[in-house]
């Protein structure tokens, strides 16, 4: 015999028991690893998805509201060895002709077949009028190859669609194209340079097809490099060196005489950082702002619609000053003016929201020269687009309110024969403070190249502009996907603490069964004691057999997690989908995962097996070898004084707490309830083990059926303790799920509600140019007409691409989309809550602190606070740079956290800052609705009739939040099911006990049959007991959450959702009756008393 | 002298009152080699508490404990296991044999501790010849669940010897026993006795098997008295 041995023996032996605890260890080690690995299975398929989406593309150059030349793409591939393709990229509506089916919100692709070559399985490329569209879109659409689908896009040129006269009218650009092929997921249907799991709705066309739709011929908006190349990577090297005006949307041109060269932009203004540059390398150059003004006007004669020039002294050949105008002849005829004679111009300036406000100045003419004069240029009016085209100015398109009714005869006469020719000039200073715009405050520049090559003219511009500061920038946008994958939402964390409850009740299941175990091998312990084993071998060989239980539970465990793993993802991709927005998670299995599982679980359940070896053993051998319990009288007592004391502190702790929260402005503070029901819960635990006590030392010679079911009951006071406690707080846990989950129940028209309380949220896939509430706008979309929407008012709301970082998004957000909010309106309708702000601002006012600025670059900016702490993984006083729109980094500053709110993805700025600091954005495309409820259907009907063309889509504000709530609320399911079958295993855990208990007191129970007493008076006596234990657990549970949620209990608009909580409840006690019917019933009965009365084992 | 105690005093805690119980009373008992006792009383006399202090299992509140010439409180924990172990032999009313193990595995468990391989090798063979002399060699491989409560009993004796003990320790060893088995474990106990020469102590209430021993002890008020053998 030796020590081996004894062991194999001792398993042989007890294998059930083994089994028992085994499969303790193997529940919560499975849970353990299961968890784990659900995080490594989410990212690893995040990071398929990344693969999927990006195919080989490595790094992307994707600048917002800008263009370059598609040729450049050549000549990097020529450079660098490597695949590089252009691409245009925009967002549009597709409609089927066939059914009407439409998508309002896709992403146009404008490919070559270089964009081709990203993907291992080259998908077909679409050419002259066909597309490919992705799986989804085809599915969404209910489209196949040879149909036909219509396109809409917002037609772009190269000018910023929020520059003063940008062309305005018809904006939207439809084209027919038939449906070539359909791409799935691995041939670059899911392509898409924002890490988000859900799949975009893709439509791929030709790039020069999609290039004459916007008017963005021979242009791209995106680069995408397939090789890791270091030198694409730094936007100041390869770029650099190969990158031509036309990329910076500069044209450098001669004008053919004098040896004089112009530098225009198709951005209509050159912006500041560029002028700069360009004046450093030409110091001689002449700089212009040419601006239209709406009319000159002397002596009660005005002159509509003219152009004028900003422009140096020495190309006018003398100073205007401050204050004088040079004007021509034709302009002093028509007004009738002189030298020395007033004049005013009326001119428009960039009001908020596009509206161009009319301001006026007054200058004195300083000079009238003749139309002959050279200084009388008609190049010098920029390219305004539907201006500079048009054979009338009645044909003009401008993006300002210009009354053609104005216009003469002899105005027309004057653009046929001199064009745009400006009529006046002023100095560049005053031209410059009238008419500044953030777009930049020059037209053109003029220089003399003299002897100079003027290509090396151009590569000197050229290389003193930094490509990297007007957002033309490669970034590794694969690695950015890997990262923002890696540190997606941990969803090992996650359910981990989703199920740490499981966990909880598999260790104490294991504990029970252990200690019930150890009980078994106590006398054991003692003979071994006796016949001369040291205390030390005989903990050896009980630890041994401990540790190969662990370790067999753990290794078995952590692969029952693959299965547990298995079970989640496939929640996840089907009935929880709302918490993840995709059905593609994929299993992922490693090594080190699931040893990390094991190794944990046994860690885990060792301590457990280590602390009740440790405290059976700790007794005498004697008392061991003959299995004696003692109960000290006096000790008993004294843990009667000390545990009712501790429950009447406790009680009273809770209360004082409930009290104050309740009298003072404490109610929104649930943490603090949540503390004061688990001291009510640690309380009553208190309470009861003082009562157990009490009937343990009690005697009542003539006591009732319920004294000596409890009398049985405090004999096992630990078992009957850990049965209590695991039920009431798997109780408490899951009302206080069940009370959180989020729901409305008539609170969503509440201003202070997530939804601030308006109706609908709207989105259009085309942006608007004009904010649709403005008269401009009104007139524009022809609203002001339209009885049945009059009494409607639509916040507009500009909105800067980026990412999601809404809790739909499970990648990591780096650069959140930003939305220019009304800060003014929202503060004055009180809408939407804080949960948390910086100090300082104040919280009447919160708004308000949006509206100033923070020092130079830095802007105030609020967000959800679920988007602060989870999506960005930031808190408030954290600061995220984007760029801006010349170059220059803009830091948002969060000042604050909302309240479960709409917003949830988007940073929120002031719109008067987002106007200044994100300037390339035009136009809205995010609105939010708000007016009398009635009639809502057919008011939302309309709203997205009017504006069908510009793919508007409204969405209830309730029903948006709720797909955001949707989420937590899947969450939560999630952990009450998993918390419930935590409960349900700690009364199997009863069962169990109960069983145990039944087989240790069959001589007991035999007793009472030969006694006398029927079989189901002994069966209510067993049956009141554990039931009695079930019901404490319950009701204590019950009423510990309770004083947890009282904020929601009070709160008028709560609804618990009380027929699920009751449900559960029952299935509890249900579950746990039958656990106790069935080893009492079994135990309880005349033969096997009498067996067990016979027996002597 | 192979053993003595000297003056011992143990009390108990009543369970319900918390009042203290003299047990042992200044208790004293010489045993000499190969000599045999028997210790009678009526129950919860502290007849088993005596012979867990004899064993070590228990220790006095006050006297002293000498076993084989050495006094047991200065022992510690690890000493008193190896004295347990080669100089002590325990049968239990109850067998206490370990439903594991087949007869002849529970015999051998007090070798496990030995590190000594040739007393090992020794003990294996005493073993079997006790096995032989006890009439058990047909059912070495039987679990106790397999055996009678008479063959667990014989089982247990010679678990108690394997280790030529010096002293064996027996409390009720025939109390589970029916009359015929009882009186054939007495016996054996008192031929062992001859053949092993060893010293023993054994608490019961049988007349008959208190007859067989050399010396008999009435334990009553904490107090031991000797008894003259009719």
């Amino acid at each position: 015999m030796n020590f081996t041995r004894l062991i194999i023996r001792d398993f042989e032996h007890y294998r059930k028991a083994f089994l028992a605890v085994l499969a303790g260890t193997l529940v919560s080690t499975a849970v353990l690893t299961g968890a784990l690995m659900l995080g490594d299975s989410v990212k690893f398929s995040l990071q398929r998805l990344t693969n999927i989406r990006l195919g080989n593309i490595r790094y992307a150059l994707h600048p917002q509201g800008r263009y370059f030349r598609q040729d450049i793409a050549g000549d990097l591939s020529i450079k660098t060895g490597s695949l590089v393709a252009p691409v245009l990229l925009s967002e549009g509506m597709a409609v089927n002709p066939e059914n009407n089916k439409r998508i309002n919100r896709f992403q146009l692709v404008g490919i070559d077949r270089r964009f081709t070559g990203f993907w291992i399985k080259k998908p077909p490329c679409p050419d002259s009028n066909t597309a490919v569209i992705s799986r989804n879109t085809a599915d969404k659409l209910g489209l196949k190859p040879g149909d036909d689908i219509l396109i809409r896009v917002s037609g772009q040129g190269m000018a910023p669609a929020n520059a003063p006269f940008g062309a305005e009218k018809s904006p939207v650009k439809v084209s027919r194209f038939r449906v070539r092929a359909i791409a799935d997921d691995g041939e670059m249907g899911r392509f898409s340079l924002n890490a988000n799991q859900a799949a975009p709705f893709n439509v791929f066309i030709p790039i020069d097809k999609m290039g004459g739709m916007l008017d963005l011929k021979g242009m791209a908006n995106v680069l995408l490099a397939a090789e890791e190349t270091a030198a694409i990577y730094s936007p100041d090297s390869l770029f650099r060196l190969l990158w031509k005006p036309g990329d910076a949307g500069l044209n450098i041109h001669s004008r053919g005489k004098d040896s004089a060269n112009e530098i225009t932009s198709g951005r209509i203004f050159i912006d500041d950082q560029t002028a700069a540059a360009i004046k450093s390398v030409l110091p001689g150059s002449q700089a212009f702002l040419t601006y239209l003004v709406n009319s000159f006007s002397s002596k009660g004669r005005s002159t509509p619609y003219s152009f004028i020039t900003a422009a140096p002294p020495d190309f006018l050949g003398q100073d205007p000053g401050r204050d004088g105008i040079i004007i021509n002849s034709w302009l002093a005829q028509d007004l009738q003016v002189k030298q020395g004679d007033s004049l005013r111009l009326k001119y428009f300036t960039m009001g908020n929201h596009r509206q161009l406000a009319e301001d006026s100045s007054v200058f004195v003419v300083c000079r009238v020269l003749p139309m002959q004069d050279a200084i009388w240029d008609p190049s010098l009016m920029p390219a305004f687009p539907g201006m500079s085209d048009a054979g009338n100015c009645r044909d003009w398109e401008t993006g300002a309110p210009v009354d053609l009714k104005k216009i003469r005869n002899k105005d027309e006469e004057y653009w046929k024969q001199y064009r745009g020719t400006p009529k006046a000039f002023i100095s560049l200073a005053s031209g410059q403070k009238l008419w500044a715009n953030p777009f930049g405050n020059l037209t053109s520049i003029r220089f003399s190249s003299g002897r100079k090559n003027p290509d090396s003219t151009e590569a000197a511009i050229m290389k003193k502009i930094s490509p990297g500061r007007l957002g033309l920038a490669f970034t590794p946008v694969y690695q950015e996907g890997r990262n923002s994958a890696s540190n997606s939402t941990d969803f090992g964390e996650l359910f981990l603490s989703l199920g740490v409850f499981i966990i909880l009740a598999a260790l104490l299941l294991l504990a029970l069964l252990f200690s019930l175990h150890i009980r078994t091998r106590i006398k054991e312990s003692g003979v071994l004691s006796a016949i001369g084993f040291k205390k030390r071998q005989i903990f050896r060989i009980l630890f041994t057999e401990s540790l190969i239980l662990a370790t067999a539970g753990g290794l078995t465990g952590a692969l029952a997690g693959i299965l547990y793993n298995r079970l989640m993802l496939l929640g996840l991709n089907t009935i929880w989908q709302d918490a993840v927005g995709t059905a593609t998670l994929v299993m992922k299995i490693r090594l080190s995962t699931i040893i990390l599982g094991a190794v944990s679980g046994i860690l885990t359940s060792v301590p457990v097996m280590l602390v009740i070896l440790y405290s059976k053993l700790r007794k005498p051998a004697w008392l061991r070898a003959h299995s004696v319990h003692f109960i000290h009288e006096l000790k008993e007592k004294n843990k009667i004084k000390i545990s009712a004391f501790s429950a009447i502190l406790l009680c009273m702790a809770a209360f004082s707490l409930i009290s104050y929260l309740l009298s003072g402005s404490g109610i929104n503070n649930t943490s603090l309830f949540l503390i004061a029901g688990a001291l009510i819960l640690a309380s009553g635990s208190f309470a009861f083990y003082s009562l157990l006590i009490r009937i343990s030392i009690t005697t009542k010679p003539e006591g009732s059926l319920i004294y000596h079911a409890f009398k049985n009951a405090a004999l096992k006071k630990s078992r009957t303790m850990s049965v209590m406690v695991l039920l009431a707080l798997g109780i408490f846990s899951i009302f206080i799920t069940a009370a959180n989950r989020r729901t409305f129940y008539g609170s969503e028209n509440d201003r202070h509600s997530g939804t601030g309380g308006f109706l609908f949220w709207a989105e259009t896939s085309i942006p608007l140019r004009y904010d649709p509430s403005s008269p401009e706008g009104q007139k524009e979309y022809a609203l002001q007409d339209q009885s049945r929407i009059r009494k409607i008012k639509i916040t507009a709301m500009q909105r800067l691409e980026g990412d999601d970082a809404s809790c739909l998004n499970l990648n990591q957000a780096a650069h959140p989309a930003i939305l220019g909010i009304p800060s003014e309106t929202f503060q004055k309708r009180g809408s939407f809550s804080f949960l948390e702000l910086l100090p300082g601002i104040d919280p009447d006012k919160p708004w308000t602190a949006l509206q100033k600025t923070l020092g130079t670059g830095i802007i105030p900016a609020y967000a959800d606070q679920t988007v602060i702490t989870w999506g960005l993984q930031k808190k408030i006083g954290d600061t995220i740079f984007y760029p801006g729109a010349n170059g220059e980094k803009t830091g948002l500053k969060l000042m604050g956290g909302l309240d479960n709110s709409i917003f949830q993805g988007y940073l929120l700025v002031s719109d008067s800052l987002f106007r200044i600091h994100f300037s390339q954005v035009g136009g809205f495309k995010n609105f939010l609705i708000d007016r009398p409820s009635s009639s809502t259907n057919t008011m939302s009907e309309t709203i997205e009739s009017d504006f069908r063309d510009y793919g508007m889509a409204l969405t209830r504000t309730s029903e948006k939040l709720a797909s955001f709530n949707s989420v937590e609320n899947t969450y939560l399911s999630v952990f009450m099911l998993l918390g419930g079958l935590g409960v349900i295993m700690g009364i199997f855990g009863l069962g169990l006990v109960l069983l145990r208990n039944m087989l240790e007191r069959k001589n007991e129970l035999a007793l009472y049959m030969a006694l006398g007493y029927k079989r189901n008076f002994i069966l209510k006596l067993v049956i009141t007991e554990y039931l009695g234990i079930l019901f404490a657990g319950t009701g204590l549970g019950i009423l510990s959450a309770s004083a947890a949620i009282l904020p929601s209990l009070l709160s008028p608009g709560f609804h618990l959702p009380g027929v699920f909580l009751l449900l559960m409840v029952l299935v509890f006690l249900l579950n746990g009756v039958l656990w106790v019917w069935l080893p009492a019933s079994r135990v309880v009965n005349r033969k096997t008393a009498i067996r067990y009365q016979m027996s002597d084992d | 002298m192979i053993a003595e105690l000297q003056d011992i005093k143990k009390h108990y805690n009543q369970a319900l009152s918390g009042r203290q119980k003299p047990v042992l009373d200044g208790v004293s008992l010489q045993i000499g080699e190969n000599e045999s006792i028997a210790v009678t009383g009526p129950s919860g006399s502290g007849k088993t508490t005596l012979l867990n202090i004899l064993g070590t299992l228990d220790r006095p509140d006050s006297g002293t404990v000498i076993l084989n010439g050495m006094s047991v409180p200065k022992l510690n924990e690890s000493e008193l296991a190896r004295l347990r172990n080669g100089f002590i032999g325990f049968v239990f009313q109850l067998h206490f044999l370990l439903p594991q193990l087949s007869l002849i595995e529970n015999v051998l468990l007090p070798l496990m501790p030995l590190h000594d391989k040739l007393a090992r090798r020794a003990g294996r063979e005493r073993a079997m010849r006790l096995i032989e002399r006890m009439g058990l060699q047909d059912m070495i491989n039987q679990k106790p669940s397999g055996l009678s409560v008479g063959e667990c009993q014989r089982a247990a004796v010679v678990r108690a010897l394997v280790n030529k003990p010096g002293l064996l320790l027996a409390d009720e060893p025939t109390g589970s026993l029916d009359t015929e088995t009882a009186a054939r474990l007495g016996i054996l106990l008192s031929e062992l006795k001859k053949e092993e020469r060893i010293s023993m102590v054994v608490v019961t209430h049988s007349p008959e098997l208190a007859a067989r021993m050399d010396k008999i002890f009435r334990l009553g008020s904490g107090k031991l008295l000797p008894i003259n053998k009719a």
